[in-house]
């Protein structure tokens, strides 16, 4: 079933990236007569709190629009049936009707559970990709016997064994 | 009583001493399994004639006066993603039904040059994807105590092969639990290693920071001689760590005098069930009673484990899974013909389960642009704070004990609806894999519905012998591991 509160996705294109999931804006105009020249972005501050300002010129002057985004750590997974479609795609997955359903139900579940570790302070501390990070892992470079070009493609679902290629459907136009 | 209810070391040592036969031991096994597997599920390929021709080449290699190697004749079940050339493996997806893998794992030369006997691939859940066994595209394992119950995942079949004494040793691989919490389901000894402990070549991967391959076994001593078999660097695993590997087996002396336990009370308390926390404090008051010091600990990040955990392994598998894509091996989807894009996308729906498309979306869309930070980098920071309590407590303690999983194996069936709650199941086990260290689950009671219930313990990354020494002690003061299922 469609999510009961969907939010709203904010694709504007602010000058530092996407605008982060979380962000609450405040949005006040102030009206300027002057004679500035191009319109221009301003970024004050950033992460946690950040005052944009964007100015722009017509015909009464100058006109300044602020936009206080306030970010307190916390991201609302709340998700879209069109969430799901836009990581599907990504993910080269395609879906059923059904799966769209019970994958935005379940995924917003799951990720408003995993949602308590931005709670955590973590400031200063460095992420743990992989436990063994600091192995020297290098070999010399030499020659090693490998995997015949034959077995390698033995198990291919589409092959032109004798040139040694994989078979794919058309990847341009069509 | 069947050979099959001994001891793979002292199968090995009857075999040695010319008792029994491998080829005798291996008709057993095949045996046993085609008596018990159309009630349990637990293998997806049984290889009869190439575990005989093994068989024989054992006992031929004895004749001959040559050394028959530390796990000779015994016969060993492997998780079907592990892969053995010419054996087909498919980690019970569609998308991998007919693979045939051109090469060996690591762990396969090193179980053979030790002379073990492979039998068959065990079934479970679909790319190691799972804790209850339910997402093979096989249909599920049931567990040998009541075949309405789960045998625990992903190595559910693993599990439940060396229970129902099909075999007496399996390989399992474990990411965030999938030895220790099915070895607690079925009754067995579960093992997972060190992270870089036991080289990865040859197991299809699914989280590669967490994945580790290790044995599952009736007894504390067979885990030890089966891990001596496996360890060690390798070129093919960049990931293994050069550290020395000792012999297992020799440092299970019995005695825990010296042992300092931490038990973190504060974490073992919400939503445990109550028979498996007596089952548990038993267990701590038995290694006291021999001499352990119980110390008590605090963890205070322990309790972010699980939400941490389904982060990265799901980041890490999008990224894994993304070679299923039906060009150089696998399933191809035969309704996509008209460009490429479709044929990924219609051979990835066809082929992969419902659980492994879930975390492959999980996974993307903790690893996409506006995310990224608030969910992947965020878990990674909290694993170095995770890392960090483990630390702390090994600087007081030698051990860390936990129980294996919060309830006793459930129904079939229970918690297939509910993907979260089935994720919480983990609790207790996906700390050691975010943090690299070895666990070990050790059977330590029943609960009134006749299941087992597991005990586990915690050592410091790279010293198993401590923590397979404190198994073993608690194993001699305790008979659970004698306990057979019903036949």
């Amino acid at each position: 079933m469609q999510n009961a509160n969907p939010i709203v996705r904010r694709q504007a294109s602010y000058p530092h990236g996407p605008q982060r999931q979380g962000d609450k804006e405040i949005n006040f105009s102030l009206w300027f007569f002057s004679v500035a020249s191009v319109p221009l972005w301003l970024v004050i501050g950033e992460s946690c709190n950040a005052l944009r300002m964007r100015t722009s010129r017509d015909a009464c002057g100058l006109h300044f629009e602020f936009c206080i985004l306030h970010y307190d750590g916390h991201v609302p997974t709340t998700l879209t049936i069109a969430d799901v479609e836009r990581i599907a795609a990504l993910a080269q997955l395609e879906l059923t009707d059904e799966e769209k359903h019970l994958f935005t139900r379940q995924l917003a579940d799951i990720l408003h559970y995993a949602e308590q570790v931005q709670a955590i302070d973590t400031s200063g501390v460095p992420a743990t990709a992989h436990v063994n990070a600091a192995q020297r892992t290098e070999r010399d470079d030499e020659p090693r016997p490998s995997l015949p070009t034959e077995d390698a493609m033995a198990n291919a679902p589409d092959a032109a064994f004798a040139a040694g290629l994989f078979r794919v459907p058309r990847v341009i136009g069509g | 009583m069947s050979v099959l209810d001994a001891s793979a070391t002292t199968l090995r040592s009857e075999i040695v001493a010319g008792r029994l036969s491998a080829v005798e031991a291996c008709r057993a096994a095949l045996d046993r399994i085609a008596s018990v597997n159309g009630a349990l599920n637990a293998f997806n390929l049984v290889d009869g004639d190439r575990a005989l021709d093994r068989a024989r080449e054992i006992d031929r290699r004895r004749a001959a006066g040559e050394p028959p190697g530390p796990l000779a004749g015994v016969p060993i079940a492997l998780k079907d993603n592990l892969d053995v050339r010419g054996m087909r493996t498919t980690a019970s997806s569609r998308i991998l039904e007919h693979f045939v893998p051109p090469y060996d794992a690591t762990v396969v030369r090193r179980l053979e040059r030790a002379g073990a006997v492979i039998v068959g691939k065990t079934n479970c859940d679909e790319f190691a994807m799972g804790s209850s066994n339910e997402n093979s595209a096989f249909g599920p394992v049931h567990n040998p105590w009541a075949l309405d119950r789960i045998p625990g995942g992903s190595s559910g079949g693993s599990a439940a092969a060396v229970a129902s004494r099909c075999v007496p040793l399996a390989l399992g691989s474990d990411t965030g639990g999938s030895i220790r919490q099915p070895a607690a389901c079925c009754g067995v000894v579960g093992l997972k290693p060190s992270y870089g402990r036991v080289s990865r070549y040859g197991l299809l991967a699914f989280a590669s920071s967490l994945d580790q391959i290790g044995p599952f076994a009736r007894t504390v001593a067979d885990a030890a001689l089966t891990l001596t078999a496996l360890a060690g660097a390798d070129p093919c695993d960049a990931t293994t760590a050069n550290e020395p590997v000792p012999d297992f087996a020799a440092a299970l002396t019995g005695g825990v005098n010296d042992i300092r336990i931490g038990v973190p009370r504060a974490f073992v308390t919400e939503g445990v069930d109550e028979q498996v926390r007596q089952a548990y404090d038993e267990a701590l008051d038995t290694l006291r009673r021999a001499g352990a010091t119980l110390v008590d600990i605090d963890l205070p990040h322990a309790p972010y484990a699980v939400p941490v955990y389904y982060l990265v392994c799901t980041a890490e598998a999008s990224s894994n899974l993304a070679r299923y894509d039906g060009v150089k091996y696998g399933f191809r989807s035969a309704a996509a013909k008209d460009s490429l894009k479709d044929m990924y996308s219609r051979t990835r729906d066809e082929g992969f389960g419902r659980e492994v498309k879930r975390r492959i979306m999980l996974g993307t869309y903790v690893l996409s642009a506006g995310y990224y930070d608030a969910f992947y980098l965020k878990a990674l920071q909290v694993r170095t704070l995770l890392r960090r309590d483990y630390d702390e407590a090994f600087e007081r303690v030698d051990v860390v004990a936990m129980p294996t999983m919060p309830t006793p194996p459930f129904r079939l069936g229970e918690k297939t609806d509910d993907p979260l709650q089935m994720y919480l199941a983990d609790v207790f086990t996906v700390s050691a894999n975010l943090a690299g260290l070895p666990g070990i689950s050790v059977p330590c009671g029943f609960a009134k519905e006749g299941v087992p219930i597991g005990f586990q313990l915690m050592g410091r990354m790279f010293d198993e012998a401590t923590l397979l020494r404190v198994a073993d002690a608690y194993e001699r003061r305790t008979d659970w591991h004698r306990q057979s299922p019903p036949a």
